[in-house]
């Protein structure tokens, strides 16, 4: 006989809303004419906000759903996943304003394009959550999936079709290597729940240990640290951009969620085992990401290579939770202010794409952007120099923070590759905002309603975590596993 | 009087508003109507700096009184519990000191001046508005940076005058004109704007390093908190923990304080980093004169000033680096270098800018000896008199530059053109190269008494403002004992000898003789808007002097100090508030070089006979009468022997000493400069250096090394070992995946090896 | 013969390293989906058998969520090759390399 197990359904009412919204809002896009799909898009935030307004309220309060009896729940909410949670809805919200000139100006304008990126958010933010190693996979598999579809948005593309069939095949390979993984952690520990495997594990079992190496590279796969990394610039040069700019943040996040997640909370005590591992991909992952986005002339690959770069730079906060659980609030906070200057960057590329055949989209197009354009121009510098890391940007806070703490644990030489590393980005950043400001050229930009919104946000909050980061610094601290009451069963 | 000081955050809040106005709306102003709209926007921004000078005048009236420091808060920045011992804790507030206040008033004082000349400068410019906004947004900046109380606001501040300069040398990004080497010049300001910037950035990266030191060292980036714990630390001859070592004091702070100099090195162009500088001058000649002449260069000697405590017991210490020398010691002889290579330079230079810019490397060279050796209040005095007459003398050129043109513009409306002019055919006239020039001070008569008094204040003569400060640092280096001192004094008196020769080579270019060009025959003084300023300017030049002048005689010195009536001295008496190096000199926990309180006579003397010589012989000898044409080779480029027998010292030892000189010079300005600096160091190795290290990163990470090595590697191994695995070939999607395969390899291999360890 | 767990094992990682082989090794795109699910599979091979081991249900309860999810895959990647066959006429993911470097 089965005990009923307690449910708490609160938990996760901000994923219930999401769910039930997006399976009405197919029914609702029925009944929507072709041409009007934008009420879709907009339909879409009535989903969005009443979650991203339930997530704020969860702040402070810890909790677990689907307890066993006597075991362990499936589903945990505590400050670190209401921070990520909150990451994931605002990525969302922005990504409909961006997104809904864009496909219409592409032709792609069809509603499952918004409620897939529902689906999408919602296997995101059960990836923060998920306290059990069978909800982390069926979470990946959720934010995935969509995620593949959205890439090959554009049947009329190859170049999209191809990022797509990429995406997918790559993606599910390196799930497969994850669900080993799981496998072998279940036979080391007969469980997969995250708390039980804390107290099972030995790190006598060899089964263990390249149970470990398993799940690790199917993070590091979504995150796009290196060697994983291949997919990341094809994928983001075929794919829709609009659909680059909310992947290149959520799928992003949602990895180091559940890559945070399980070394914080199913490993920590192999710190010292899994920090050179952390140290040598985060230093390959920033050497070769700016490395090789030196030498990109498309903006949008120049993008993809930047997003690996930073994901080393927030890796460097990952191993030094090694010895400092405390440090996960350094990559919680970049993760954070990069959310912003990311979407911001996108939004200025989005604005000087032409639709017509993939043009606009070289580092060449900018020329003389600036003479026409000059707020977008400058929106562009700033999150440039943000992406760079010059002080009074969130950019600059959020490295400030990693390379601090990688110098209180200890990590002096992946701080000193990252600084170096940092000063080449400078490289490739500027390029852009030197073909805006400083050539002549042809450069046109179509700003809609939506863009400038995000923009104006973009450039907002930017500015406010490069002058004001201590608040939100705060919360971020507050959002570590050190702060979290270890969650005790039924509870 | 406490009042006053709250006013502080307006010195910020004007130029900001000023960016704002011109910045958002400026344009549409000019847009409706060229003339009313250059005014208002124009005006506009002069008020708001004009207004920040008040500001800046209310502090010094509050100063007057209450002559300590000043700590305006405004809110909290970094608020970090968890970092450090203590916490990291960053307030944003402004320090309002005697040394402050002194940055600001030359920073908005200069700066409203001009502004006032940029309206008539910038006249007709297209992009008027954007102009005063950058100009704005460069005050900003620069007050950010003189009033921060850490040095973490200090490095906002850095940075941001970091981004204005960038932003201001290339200006005309979009000119089209045909320029050096065939490109654009618009393509040639980019060149040098971001010349500036990386240049700047290894500059910047030496200041990040050092506040980072300095957090971790003393427990904190603000300025007091920092050197009271040094002091402290010092006194009771603590140790400091660093990285789980412990170091002395001394060690820490020299490497510190080498940190600092490598990031004053970058702003204020000093050897190695000083090629950005004469570059730079691609700007707009207001920004030459605002930003890289009178303030943003002179930031990194007041970083070094500011920083005076940890420099002073870097010195006490007694720590020493490379055989001997203590970092301040570095510091001075770094300057001094530079400052007698810069001046070397500037002999051979024909644009009349770029002489003026390596003049300002050369005086800046000056300024960083200075506070090398402990002589803060001659580097500050120096610093403000050299704002004022550098300012004027790139005020003054830009007014020639100007005239030149405009003389220009008139020879071909009018169309007469005159073969023996070649220099004036229409696809190559340079209205700054000096040989077209010549002349001129019977065109533009303001312009030319101005230039002469920023000539004499330059090359050192009494009673200009230049006599005094270059005097006190050179009896500072006079007075005091030990080789370093020496060395420098010597250095700088040669440097001094060649500024004499270099400025009587210009002015008799430029203002003598007959004129060049048809152009310099045509050219007209410029409008009243740009005149008076130059005049204001000459004046100040005229009278800094005053700021800090020396007692005559040892009696006069007695007297004042009796009578406790001292008229003289005055800046050292305002300095000695915030220079906090003196008060531990008092207390005699360090031991601070002596600047003479008395005008040394031998000095005084030594170095006014050799700038009289150098210009005399410059002015009167080797340019007498050359050259007649714009197109005559410069006499220092022949063989110098027709003026050789002139001169009443033996032929024998000027043949070897002349050509030699010559010699030097050039291989100064072409082999070390151009070819070895500009062209050779920077394209060659670090240019091309960079860009074959990315590529062949590019592609070794992501073509070569997974197509070429690994895939068709293993796949040929894989096809000549065994077909059992059927036909292989290579595919991008695979070599992704096998991309992730090898990874998964290369993790478990790694845990499996930690397994058996 | 006894068959303990560590057969199991030993052929579930065979599986896994045939399908592995097959995905860097093929060139059709649905061959290599073929092998993708044989990865999945010897994965849910070993759950099955620890979860007999264990006596415990968790490890096949896992096995019908990944079957579940590897049929929405396999949708989406079917999907994916019929758009791409329509238009290419080839499945062959070697020719798919518009975008590199």
């Amino acid at each position: 006989m089965f005990a009923a197990p307690t449910l708490n359904l609160w938990v996760i009412t901000p994923l219930i809303i999401l769910t039930v919204w997006a399976i009405i809002l197919m029914f609702i896009d029925l009944f929507i004419p072709a041409g009007k799909k934008q009420w879709t898009g907009w339909l879409t935030l009535v989903g969005l906000i009443p979650a991203l307004a339930l997530t704020l309220m969860q702040w402070g309060q810890t909790g677990g759903a689907f307890i066993a009896e006597g075991g362990q729940p499936m589903v945990v909410v505590d400050n670190f996943a209401t921070f990520l949670n909150t990451l994931y809805l605002l990525t969302g919200i922005l990504a409909v304003f961006i997104s809904v000139s864009y496909i219409r100006d592409a032709g792609l304008e069809r509603g499952e394009y918004y409620f897939l990126m529902l689906f999408s958010i919602v296997g995101m933010m059960l990836m923060g959550m998920a306290n059990d190693l069978i909800l982390i996979f069926l979470a990946l598999e959720l934010l995935s999936i969509p995620l593949y579809i959205l890439s090959g948005f554009d049947t009329g593309s190859d170049t999209s079709e191809e990022s797509a069939l990429k995406y997918f095949l790559l993606g599910a390979f390196s799930s497969a290597f994850f669900l080993f993984g799981i496998a072998l952690t279940y036979g080391a520990t007969g469980t997969t729940s995250l708390p039980v495997i804390l107290d099972t594990i030995s790190l006598d079992d060899p089964l263990a240990l390249a149970a470990l190496g398993m799940l690790l590279v199917g993070f590091a796969f979504k995150v796009g640290a290196v060697p994983f990394h291949m997919w990341t610039p094809d994928v983001y040069e075929g794919a829709p951009t609009s659909v680059v700019a909310f992947m290149s943040i959520g799928a992003k996040v949602a990895g180091f969620a559940a890559l945070m997640r399980v070394l914080g909370q199913g490993f920590p005590m192999w710190g010292e085992l899994w920090q050179p591992a952390i140290v040598v991909i985060s230093a390959l992952t920033m050497i070769v990401g700016n490395f090789a986005a030196v030498r990109q002339q498309n903006i949008k690959r120049m993008l993809a290579y930047s997003g690996i770069a930073n994901a080393g730079y927030i890796l460097i906060g990952v191993a030094a939770s090694a010895t400092d659980p405390e440090a996960i609030s350094a990559s919680l906070y970049y993760m954070l202010a990069y959310l912003f200057t990311n979407i911001g960057a996108f939004a200025v590329v989005i604005a000087v794409e032409k639709l017509d055949g993939q043009k606009g989209l070289l580092v060449e197009d900018y020329k003389g952007l600036a003479k026409r354009h000059l707020l977008l121009s400058l929106a562009l510098a700033y999150f440039m120099f943000s992406l760079v890391g010059i002080p009074l940007t969130g950019g600059f806070t959020a490295k400030f923070y990693v390379f601090g703490a990688g110098v209180t644990a200890g990590l002096y030489w992946l701080v000193v590759i990252g600084a170096i590393t940092s000063v080449v980005s400078a490289f490739y950043y500027l390029r852009p905002v030197l073909y805006a400001f400083m050539y002549e050229g042809p450069a046109v930009a179509r700003v809609s309603r939506g863009l400038m919104f995000v923009l104006v946000v973009a450039v907002f909050a930017t500015l406010v975590f490069g002058i004001f980061p201590g608040p939100w610094y705060e919360l971020a601290s507050q959002a570590t596993f050190g702060n979290v009451a270890t969650f005790v069963a039924g509870g | 009087m406490e009042q006053l000081i709250q006013l502080a955050p307006l010195l910020l809040v004007f130029p900001g508003i000023g960016v704002l106005f011109n910045g958002l709306v400026g344009r549409k102003f000019i847009e409706n109507n060229r003339t009313t709209g250059e005014k208002w926007t124009g005006w506009f921004g002069t008020a708001m700096a004009v207004a920040a000078f008040f500001v800046a005048v209310g502090l010094f009236i509050a100063l007057q009184a209450e002559p300590e420091e000043h700590i305006v808060y405004l809110f909290d920045w970094f608020d970090l519990p968890g970092v450090g011992e203590n916490g990291f804790r960053v307030p944003w507030a402004m320090q309002i000191d005697t040394l402050s206040v002194t940055m600001m008033l030359v920073v908005t004082g200069v700066g409203s001046l001009i502004h006032m000349y940029a309206v008539g400068y910038m006249h007709g410019d297209e992009d008027f508005s954007r102009f005063f906004a950058y100009l704005n947004l460069f005050l900003f900046f620069m007050l950010i940076l003189v009033s921060g109380s850490s040095y973490l606001v200090l490095f906002v501040g850095w940075e941001g005058v970091g981004l204005c300069s960038f932003l201001l040398i290339g200006f005309w990004w979009s000119k089209r004109e045909q320029g050096a080497e065939g490109k654009p010049v618009g393509v040639l300001n980019s060149n040098a704007a971001r010349k500036a910037f990386i240049t700047n950035r290894v500059g910047d990266f030496f200041m990040v390093l050092a506040i980072i030191l300095t957090f971790w060292a003393f427990g904190s980036v603000e300025f007091i908190p920092v050197f009271d714990h040094a002091i402290e630390i010092f006194e009771h001859s603590e140790e400091i923990m660093l990285f789980g070592n412990t170091y002395s004091i001394g060690a820490v702070l020299t490497v510190i304080t080498l940190l600092f100099l490598g990031g004053a090195a970058g702003k204020s162009a000093q050897i190695p980093l000083y090629i950005w500088l004469p570059d730079a001058m691609a700007g707009p000649t207001p920004v030459s004169a605002l930003i890289h002449a009178a303030t943003m260069v002179t930031s990194g000697i007041y970083l070094i000033v500011r920083s005076n405590v940890l420099f002073e017991i870097a010195r006490a210490s007694g720590t020493t680096v490379l055989g001997g020398l203590t970092s301040n010691d570095i510091v001075a002889l770094t300057g001094t270098t530079t400052a007698l290579i810069a001046g070397l330079i500037a002999f051979t230079q024909f644009d009349i800018k770029k002489v003026l810019a390596y003049s300002t490397v050369s005086q800046l060279g000056f300024m960083i000896a200075a506070v090398g050796m402990g002589a803060y209040v001659a580097a500050m005095f120096h610093l403000v008199t050299h704002a004022f007459f550098k300012a004027l003398l790139f005020l003054s050129a830009g007014s020639v530059i100007h005239g030149v043109e405009h003389g220009h513009h008139h020879v071909h409306e009018h169309g007469h053109h005159d073969q023996d002019h070649v220099g004036d055919s229409h696809a190559e006239f340079n209205p700054q190269d000096m040989r077209n020039m010549g002349g001129l001070r019977k065109m533009m008569p303001v312009t030319f008494w101005v230039y002469m008094i920023g000539t004499f204040a330059l090359a050192g003569f009494f009673p200009f403002a230049g006599f005094w400060s270059k005097d006190e640092i050179l009896a500072h280096a006079n007075n005091n004992p030990g080789w370093v001192y020496t060395v420098v004094y010597y250095g700088l008196v040669l440097a001094a000898f060649c500024t004499a020769f270099y400025m009587g080579r210009q002015i008799k270019m430029v203002f003598f003789g007959k004129p060049r060009s048809d152009s310099a025959e045509h050219a007209v003084e410029s409008s009243p808007t740009m005149t008076r300023p130059l005049v204001v300017l000459a004046f100040l030049t005229i009278i800094a002097g005053l700021l800090n002048l020396a007692h005559f005689t040892q009696t006069s010195y007695e007297n004042a100090k009796a009578i406790e009536n001292e008229i003289q001295l005055r800046l050292e008496h305002w300095l000695e508030h915030s220079v906090e190096a003196y008060h531990l000199a008092e207390e005699g926990i360090i031991n601070l070089p002596k600047t003479p309180t008395v005008l040394q006579l031998d000095v005084a003397l030594i170095s006014t006979l050799l700038a009289l010589a150098a210009i005399f012989l410059a002015a009167f000898v080797v340019y007498r009468n050359k050259p007649e044409k714009a197109t005559d080779p410069d006499p220092l480029e022949r063989t110098p022997i027709w003026w050789m027998a002139v001169l009443p010292i033996n032929t024998i030892a000027m043949k070897g000493i002349v050509p030699a000189y010559n010699w030097l010079a050039y291989q100064a300005a072409y082999t070390l400069d151009w070819r070895f600096w500009h062209d050779w160091f920077h394209d060659r190795v670090i240019r091309d250096g960079f860009v074959a290290f990315a590529n062949w990163l590019g592609r070794t990470f992501d073509l070569k090394a997974i197509d070429g090595g690994l895939v068709h590697g293993t796949a040929r191994l894989v096809r000549g070992t065994a077909n059992m695995f059927g036909q292989i070939q290579s595919g991008y999607v695979r070599n992704y995946a096998l991309a992730v395969f090898l990874g998964v390899v290369a993790i478990l291999t790694y845990f499996i090896f930690a397994y058996f360890n | 013969m006894v068959v303990t767990v560590g057969w199991y094992v030993a052929l579930s990682v065979a599986l896994f390293t045939v399908g592995a082989l097959g995905v860097l090794l093929r060139r059709n795109a649905l061959i290599i989906f073929m092998s993708i699910e044989l990865m999945l599979n010897s994965a849910n091979l070993l759950l099955v058998a620890f979860a007999r081991e264990y006596g415990d249900l968790n490890g096949q309860i896992l096995v019908f969520f990944v079957l579940t999810v590897a049929a929405a895959e396999v949708a989406v990647g079917l999907a994916l090759v019929v758009v791409i066959f329509r238009r290419r006429k080839s499945i062959n993911i070697d020719d798919m390399r518009l975008m590199k470097g």
